[in-house]
């Protein structure tokens, strides 16, 4: 199990990597912003999101197949809302404008949703699970909710093994023999699966209070401070934020 | 006289009222140094009585650990002296990488970083996992994860351990390693095992819980596992 989901984080190879962990964290957001901001009704809100969240990849540089994955992901969820066109309303008007505002809908959520998750993925592959740690105890983000979030990306691989490990033995179990045995094993797995998941929640609940996880934020890098390339490139993504706002305000009629 | 590193008097657990008790009328008591064996079924209280000594789960009778009673006000600093090790080590891994698990503890009680990360690289080279130190822990095994888990709760050099099957899912390389390691400790110790083998090289005191109680407390090792064929 060498390459898992857990994988992904850290595995960018950009000059993004280079900068302070709450830069990365905090430059992403930013232009992930940025994208959601962007119209996607005008050639250039589509060219500023478009533009933004390519310029992030390059800067982040996470590996194609990833890059892959997340738009087969993207659109794999997103491309089934332009099924819904016939029942989008439209203003009244001519046919083919009702059309193109009930077009505007899906696309809207296609494009910001592409841009918004290839700008989150690349931004996590810039930063490994100790990096967001470190990210999020500098920023100020209330050290619970740091800490429980931590805990919800750790557990996630842990959590996504689990749900593998299930997967494999209703295979082996009858799951993919095909009739009634395997709709009998598959109506089985929230019985099964959940009850696991709860008791591990409990387990590694009682594991954060016997170990005092809550209680005190220990740092594992020493703080430095912030360089010239973390405030430029902090500047630049907020900058881009900038940019598609403006282009959102002037440009979209 | 010293007081006892852990003692228990009429100590039951009982998760459900309509149930019988998970334990009932233990009592017993570990003197500093002592390697003691808890033996039994599955499901015979064994894990329920480490958790109860920790305070994880509500307890009737008494429990004093370094002749601290275990009580609600005195749980933090109770835990403080003890090094738990869960039977699934994945559950108490809280950290992304392997180095920085095993510091947490010392980090906790107030050590500088680079102290810390050096004790807890020395501990695991104690346990023969010095390489995984800069490890993410999702790629290690369960023997691997296992070890770490022992490396946390031992860096704190803790007065009393709480083992529960700390062989289990360890190769026999782990296995010698481990007993070496825990051989050499002066802390007292509170071993759940059904590994009579690794119970037998480092334990001089084995203890049996039946449905809760305990039906047996002995030196001998022999006669129990006549006796129970664990």
């Amino acid at each position: 199990m060498r390459t898992s989901l857990h994988d992904v984080w850290g595995c960018a190879r950009g000059p993004i990597r280079k900068l302070a962990p709450e830069v990365r964290l905090l430059a992403g957001s930013a232009v992930f912003g940025g994208c959601m901001v962007s119209s996607a009704a005008t050639a250039s809100g589509v060219g500023c999101a478009g533009g933004i969240a390519a310029t992030w990849l390059l800067a982040c540089r996470p590996p194609g197949r990833v890059v892959g994955a997340t738009l087969l992901l993207g659109l794999a969820l997103l491309l089934p809302y332009f099924l819904l066109l016939p029942l989008i309303p439209g203003s009244s008007g001519a046919v083919a404008d009702r059309w193109f505002e009930a077009l505007m809908v899906p696309w809207t959520i296609l494009m910001r949703g592409l841009c918004g998750m290839l700008v989150c993925v690349a931004t996590v592959t810039t930063l490994t699970a100790s990096d967001l740690r470190e990210a999020l105890l500098r920023l100020p983000v209330p050290t619970l909710v740091s800490v429980i979030l931590l805990q919800i990306v750790h557990q996630t691989a842990t959590l996504f093994y689990e749900t593998r490990r299930v997967a494999a033995a209703m295979a082996v179990r009858g799951a993919s023999a095909g009739g009634r045995t395997a709709w009998r094993v598959l109506f089985s797995l929230p019985q099964v699966w959940l009850p696991r998941v709860i008791l591990r929640a409990e387990r590694v609940g009682a594991a954060m209070e016997l170990r005092g996880y809550c209680e005190v934020t220990p740092r594992f890098q020493q703080r430095t401070p912030l360089r010239v390339r973390d405030v430029v490139a902090l500047g630049a993504a907020l900058g881009a934020l900038g940019l598609a706002i403006s282009v959102r305000v002037l440009v979209t009629p | 006289m010293s007081q006892p590193a852990l003692l228990l008097r009429e100590v039951g657990v009982r998760y459900d009222h309509d149930a019988p008790p998970t334990l009932a009328g233990v009592s017993f008591s570990i003197a500093p140094g002592e390697r003691t064996a808890l033996l039994g079924f599955n499901g015979s209280g064994k894990t329920t009585l480490l958790s109860a000594v920790v305070g994880l789960v509500a307890h009737e009778g008494e429990i004093l650990v370094a002749g601290q009673r275990l009580e609600r006000k005195a749980v933090g600093a109770i835990r403080n002296q003890v090094g738990f090790v869960f039977n699934v080590p994945e559950d108490q891994l809280l950290f992304p990488k392997v180095v920085d698990d095993v510091a947490f503890g010392l980090l906790r009680g107030g050590q500088l970083l680079s102290d810390a990360v050096s004790t807890a690289k020395r501990v695991l080279g104690e346990l023969g996992v010095e390489h995984l130190a800069d490890s993410p822990l999702h790629h290690l095994s369960h023997g691997q994860k296992q070890r770490v888990a022992l490396a946390g709760a031992l860096a704190t050099e803790p007065s009393l351990l709480l083992l529960d099957e700390p062989s289990a899912g360890l190769d026999p390389r782990g296995k010698r390693a481990l007993l070496a390691l825990l051989g050499r400790l002066d802390a007292a110790m509170l071993i759940a095992t059904h590994d009579l083998d690794f119970a037998g090289s480092l334990c001089t005191r084995f203890i049996v819980l039946d449905q809760g109680q305990v039906v047996s407390d002995g030196s001998e090792l022999e006669p129990v596992r006549q006796k129970w064929d664990f």
